[in-house]
């Protein structure tokens, strides 16, 4: 018999009343939820709404938890994100005319910044603002895989978990998100200013 | 990029997550030599997984921990499932359950069979009545009564009432009643044992 891991340690002591549980399993994740709500949003404000909907929701049913807790939480998330973007037919927020200098001071967006160089810095906020942009313009599912698998770095079998879906159809979906957001970066010439910071970085 | 098929883009993406097997991928990347657009797309998809990868967490504007007055509200039915409201008395009332069915069961039947006994039992009932105190009037008045129909040709054993089971039900249905609420209770408790 394994030993059960914190996370069913503190969904137990929360199912026995322990509302202070329940909130360290929201401090836990509350940055991969929301950070998932934002990759699928565009919008900060929205993001953080639906995240804090969706640990209510977890709390309510969480009851019926049976196996581990973070996919099961990021289901909830994601299903409450497409639900959002489904019955507000919400269009993404941010566009490629944002100002790069309101993205830098967003808090949404809080980057761990090591480079002395500010033209550098610059031409990182514009890549990660663009690429924010280019995974906005793939499909939902496919767009909640690639989020899932290259940015949260998930599993094939979490996500699969996840979405609800087979491991094929993740392989699938995730291959075809791969495709399209490489075209996008191609069109907005993304490789020539990467492979420019890397050569930057090497001297 | 409008040179490489669909299932070569499958394979690059394979190779690139590591799923692809060890002779595929040397295959693969020996035609990188011969075709350059192949090694250009893989090279290109591997640097979007890294910038995908590195890209910088995003976190809420404000904490979206729970308070005490939102939980109580989400609380549903499966929660009062889990911790119903005054379980810890679910066995007592179980108890309470068990002993007024049947006591109200166990009522039923007296009042049904009480007279049919006065009856059946008229010649027993006679002497009683006979060693009754003499000013007890009208126990003395009702003495022919019960020695007429005492008298009557009906047969005693067919006037007999049929053994009721419903105390019987009464007290069983309580009873699992109070089992089941114990059961819940000890799961509560073993909830809340390994919570500790």
């Amino acid at each position: 018999m394994t030993a059960p891991s914190e996370d069913q340690i503190l969904v137990s002591a929360a199912l026995a009343g322990d509302n202070d549980s329940f909130n360290q399993l929201v401090e836990r994740y509350q940055n991969r939820a929301y950070g998932l709500c934002f990759r699928m949003l565009g919008d900060a404000d929205a993001a953080a709404d639906v995240a804090q909907d969706a640990f209510i929701s977890a709390y309510r049913h969480l009851p019926s938890l049976r196996g581990e807790f973070r996919p099961w939480l990021m289901r909830i998330v994601a299903n409450a994100c497409r639900d959002v973007l489904r019955s507000n037919k919400r269009h993404p927020s941010v566009s490629l005319d944002t100002n790069p200098r309101d993205e830098d001071e967003s808090p949404a967006l809080q980057i761990a910044d090591t480079t002395p160089n500010p033209e550098e810095h610059l031409m990182r906020a514009e890549l990660h603002r663009t690429i924010s942009v280019a995974l906005l313009q793939i499909p939902l599912d496919q767009r909640t895989v690639v989020i899932l698998s290259d940015i949260e770095g998930m599993s094939y079998d979490e996500i699969a978990v996840v979405t609800g879906a087979n491991i094929g159809t993740v392989k699938s979906r995730l291959n075809r998100a791969r495709a399209r957001l490489r075209e996008i970066f191609v069109a907005a010439e993304l490789f020539p200013t990467v492979r420019r910071l890397i050569a930057d970085e090497e001297t | 990029m409008s040179t490489i098929s669909h299932s070569d883009m499958s394979l690059l993406q394979a190779m690139a997550d590591n799923e692809l097997p060890a002779d595929q991928s040397a295959a693969l990347r020996a035609r990188f030599g011969t075709e350059p657009m192949l090694a250009d797309a893989f090279s290109e998809l591997a640097m979007m997984r890294e910038l995908l990868h590195d890209m910088p967490a995003a976190r809420p504007a404000r904490s979206l921990r729970l308070d005490a007055q939102t939980m109580q509200q989400a609380r549903g039915w499966r929660w009062w499932l889990i911790s119903p409201p005054g379980g810890q008395f679910l066995p007592a009332l179980g108890v309470a359950a068990c002993l007024c069915v049947a006591l109200l069961f166990g009522r039923g039947y007296d009042q049904v069979s009480a007279p049919d006994q006065l009856h059946l039992k008229g010649s027993v009932a006679a002497p009683m009545l006979a060693d009754a105190p003499a000013e007890a009037a009208p126990a003395d008045a009702a003495a022919p009564d019960t020695a007429r129909v005492a008298d009557a040709s009906v047969p005693l054993v067919a006037q007999q009432p049929e053994p009721s089971m419903l105390p019987l039900l009464g007290v069983t249905a309580g009873l699992v009643g109070t089992v089941g609420s114990a059961r819940w209770l000890m799961r509560l408790r073993k909830i809340q044992r390994k919570a500790v």
